[in-house]
């Protein structure tokens, strides 16, 4: 009896010192949200750097921290955070997130080559994902575009890009036919958006 | 890396077909002059007068054209058209030749120079062009038309902030001749400045309906805006053969500077020089400074920065300046020149302040970094030395003897001083259980006897203290501060050596290092007045703000000394009611409890306000202190921090703190950059 009333109270320290740290991480991601949704980048920067001190659920935080950065205007940051949230995650919704912003940051960049291969790494992930499958189509649109200056490129290049540019054309088709076909023409890339932070 | 290699480009015949191919289309649609004519009838016009256009086409079967219409100016009205018939027009051999005639019918109810664009006529086998045409449409004046003179103000930028310099040129519009105006009437906005700007704005040619035209430039101007709004450019007048024109008044909105750039008020790309020309010099002579603003934007409005002489004072104050009026504001410099006259011999130092300006192109502050020259005076060659105090500088270090007054003022920290908390609430609880009356007298006897003087500090320190008073008198004040720092490290509770130090870190030019060390003083005797006035004299002089997050007015020691009192005066008057059994006694001790329990909840908010959470900027005496904004070493800088400026620290990582300043700017500081002000824990902890 003895020996009971000194493990319980034991268990439940246990318990209560865990449940302390998980409601500290959940408490400073909300805030951390909550400053994002408000436009305060560099409050809620410092919010998600508090909730990483508690060990847990690091790789969303992180991804919260990439969000933030990317606000900021800080890409290379925000791609190194990113990288650190993908790290070992398993988690598809995770995952389809970080890829998602990824694209857009490489789309915002320039680089359409690395946004694609973000996007498609989405509709892996998700393929009715439609923002995904618009965002894909302007990269393939600024792909294609570039296409056309082939000649000025050497052999391997030329290669490369025709390659790329009939996987490319596949993406497309399987695009259209996945039922996105009543897209706007005018249908703008998607900014990443703060209720996308987890 | 990808990088791009550039091959040979290939002709070959059949890519020159395509190519003559397609000009010769491309010709065959662009000829707009040949087979088709087009007049426009009359031209000019008066306002509200119908006029006719009509076109004459090559083409023998009128019944299979279509015609595509330009879109005309909006007062040109369409009263009837395109009417189209066949005609026979006589050739250059006496015959005939059949072609097709289209005429419209048109009123024009606005004056002004108007554009008739290109008439399409298509045709199953061609597509006939017309050639732009200029329609004039005046009024009648004496029976004679007048095209009206169109004036127009043209200001860049129409979006600009306050102090900026916005060019303001007023044109006269399509004019078919290059012409001076000889008279403008232009009034100036109501809030700002508003200076004429010569040889700014230049003659525009530009052809419209194949007729050659001008925009004549008849004033520039530069207007400084001085207060955030909007603020209207009135409407100007020109002087010209036929009577006045008048322009339309035109808004322009200003916007604030960000905070950081208002004390200068600078707009625009510049660069701050200084210099002085001597470096040793005797008390009484002269030392020239001068500050120089070179760069493009807004020299006549902008506010140079201030010097800092300590062993100085100003004889005169000269202003040059060189600029001329661009499309950019004003280019050149403008300078100040310093005349100071040396007052107190030994090392010196003058400073002059940098530059915090606003650069409108990119939206975003600079840091023109300021300088500092160190200066050896001294004495005057047959004279008596002259004492530091006349020098102006309103502050002196406390002398040794004053010193010796300095008591302890960390008891809180000492558990030794709780034990005065017991005697009257022990003395209490004796008589309440024992009630021997008896015992009364050598009881309080030996309360009273018990009571003994804190130790002060002795003398142990004295010559160290004597030394640094005699450096600081003869000007040596980094020596003085070494050994004002040396007694601070044996005797951390002497509060005035800390301000003491402070001192003699200003008269180095040591800023942050001087707001740092009052600052403590503070965090111990936050009620002393010399310690903040010395603070506010910091924050005027170097327009740094010092004052964020000061400490609790009251120290722990006030509240502490109300608790000593109050509990054992409520256990010797306990003691009397016990005896007396008075109301009055028993009220008398209820609220001396009542006082000790408020000054005890007094004390701990006094210990716990001053955790150390503010911090002052950089210790260096001058320099660019850049907060970033994220806490990584290679992000974009945000803003930047001036030397000895007080910041709030909210948190921080390894590497970096995150900082509010006084404005509301946050941001993100390396910890190198700044030093935490000591709380009182700290503190109390150097005292033990």
């Amino acid at each position: 009896m003895a020996r009971n009333l000194l493990i319980f109270p034991a268990i439940f320290l246990i318990l209560f010192s865990g449940a302390c740290s998980q409601a500290g991480t959940y408490m400073k991601v909300i805030d951390g949200n909550y400053e994002y949704s408000r436009g305060d980048y560099k409050e809620s920067n410092f919010t998600y750097i508090q909730a990483l001190q508690y060990n847990r659920y690091t790789d969303r935080i992180a991804y919260n921290l990439g969000n933030v950065y990317h606000s900021l205007g800080e890409s290379e940051a925000a791609l190194e955070e990113w990288d650190n949230a993908s790290f070992g995650a398993e988690d598809p919704e995770l995952l389809l997130r970080i890829a998602f912003n990824r694209g857009v940051l490489y789309y915002e960049l320039g680089n359409y080559q690395e946004a694609y291969t973000e996007f498609r790494r989405v509709l892996t992930i998700e393929p009715d994902d439609i923002e995904a499958k618009a965002n894909l189509e302007y990269c393939l649109g600024k792909l294609n575009l570039s296409e056309g200056s082939q000649e000025t490129k050497n052999e391997d290049e030329e290669e490369g890009e025709r390659n790329l540019s009939e996987d490319g054309k596949r993406i497309l088709e399987y695009v259209r036919r996945s039922g996105s076909s009543s897209l706007a023409p005018d249908y703008k890339i998607e900014e990443v958006e703060p209720d996308k932070n987890w | 890396m990808r990088t791009m290699k550039k091959t040979p480009f290939h002709f070959n015949l059949q890519r020159l077909s395509f190519i003559l191919l397609f000009l010769a289309v491309l010709t065959m649609y662009a000829a707009g002059d040949e087979g088709v004519h087009i007049d426009i009838s009359p031209n000019p016009v008066g306002r509200g007068d119908r006029f006719g256009i009509t076109i004459l086409a090559d083409i023998e079967d009128s019944e299979m054209i279509d015609i595509n219409q330009p879109d005309l100016a909006d007062g040109i009205v369409l009263l009837r058209g395109p009417y189209i018939r066949p005609v026979w027009v006589e050739t250059a051999d006496q015959g005939q030749q059949r072609k097709t005639e289209i005429s419209y019918l048109y009123r024009c109810d606005e004056t002004g120079r108007f554009e008739v664009g290109s008439y399409r006529i298509i045709t199953p086998r061609r597509i006939f062009s017309t050639d732009p045409q200029l329609l004039e449409v005046g009024y009648y004046q004496n029976r004679e038309l007048i095209i009206p003179l169109e004036i127009e103000w043209d200001i860049q930028p129409d979006i600009a902030y306050v102090g900026q310099n916005v060019i303001c040129i007023l044109n006269a519009l399509e004019q078919p001749d290059i012409r001076l105006f000889e008279e403008s009437l232009v009034e100036s906005p109501a809030e700002g400045f508003f200076q004429p700007a010569e040889g700014v704005g230049e003659i525009r040619g530009y052809s419209r309906g194949g007729v050659e035209l001008y925009e004549i430039p008849v004033g520039s101007y530069i207007f400084t805006p001085s207060a955030v709004g909007t603020s209207i450019l009135p409407r100007a007048q020109v002087r010209w053969e036929n009577g006045l024109a008048g322009s339309r008044a035109r808004e322009i909105e200003v916007r604030p500077l960000p905070e950081t750039a208002k004390q200068s008020g600078a707009v625009g790309s510049f660069r701050l020089d200084a210099k002085v020309d001597v470096q040793d010099l005797e008390v009484g002579q002269n030392a020239a400074v001068t500050v120089r603003i070179t760069g493009t934007g807004n020299l006549n409005y902008l506010q140079l920065p201030e010097i800092i002489a300590p062993s100085f004072s100003l004889l005169e104050k000269d202003e040059e300046s060189q600029y001329t009026a661009t499309m950019q504001g004003y280019r050149g410099w403008r300078q100040y020149t310093y005349t100071l006259v040396a007052e107190s011999a030994g090392p010196g130092r003058i400073l002059v302040k940098g530059l915090s300006a606003f650069d409108p192109a990119t939206e975003r502050v600079y840091f023109s970094p300021g300088d500092s020259f160190p200066v050896n005076i001294s004495p005057q060659l047959g004279g008596p030395e002259e004492e530091l105090e006349g020098s102006g500088f309103p502050f002196s270090p406390v002398s040794y003897t004053e010193l010796s007054r300095v008591s302890m003022s960390l008891r809180f920290s000492s558990r030794i001083e709780y034990l005065w908390l017991l005697p009257g609430p022990l003395v209490f609880l004796f008589f309440f259980f024992s009630r021997k009356r008896k015992a009364l007298l050598s009881v309080m006897l030996f309360v009273f006897l018990s009571f003994s003087p804190a130790e002060l500090a002795t003398g142990e320190i004295a010559e160290s203290l004597k030394a640094a008073e005699k450096a600081y008198r003869e000007g040596q004040f980094l020596s003085a501060e070494s050994l004002y720092d040396e007694i601070l490290a044996l005797e951390p509770d002497i509060v005035d050596l800390y301000y003491n130090s402070a001192l003699c870190a200003y008269q180095q030019g040591k800023i942050g290092q001087a707001v740092l060390k009052i600052r403590s003083a503070l965090v111990m005797k936050p009620m002393d007045t010399v310690y903040r006035r010395f603070l506010d004299y910091l924050n005027s002089e170097y327009g740094v703000v010092t004052q964020i997050d000061l400490p609790f007015l009251f120290h722990p020691d006030f509240f502490l000394l109300f608790l000593t009192i109050s509990i054992n005066m409520a256990g010797f008057i306990g003691v009397l009611y016990l005896f007396k059994r008075k109301n009055s006694y028993f009220i008398a001790a209820m609220l001396m409890f009542t006082i000790s329990i408020v000054s005890g909840i007094g004390m701990t908010y006094a210990i716990f306000s001053s955790k150390g959470e503010t911090a002052v900027v950089m210790m260096q005496d001058s320099g660019l202190y850049e907060v970033k904004k994220i806490p990584k070493k290679n992000s974009e800088t945000d803003f930047v921090l001036q030397p000895g400026e007080t910041v709030k620290i909210n948190g921080g990582t390894e590497d970096f703190f995150f900082i509010t300043t006084s404005l509301g700017q946050k941001g993100w500081i390396p910890l190198a950059k700044v030093r935490k002000v000591p709380g009182i824990f700290e503190l109390s902890g150097l005292a033990e």
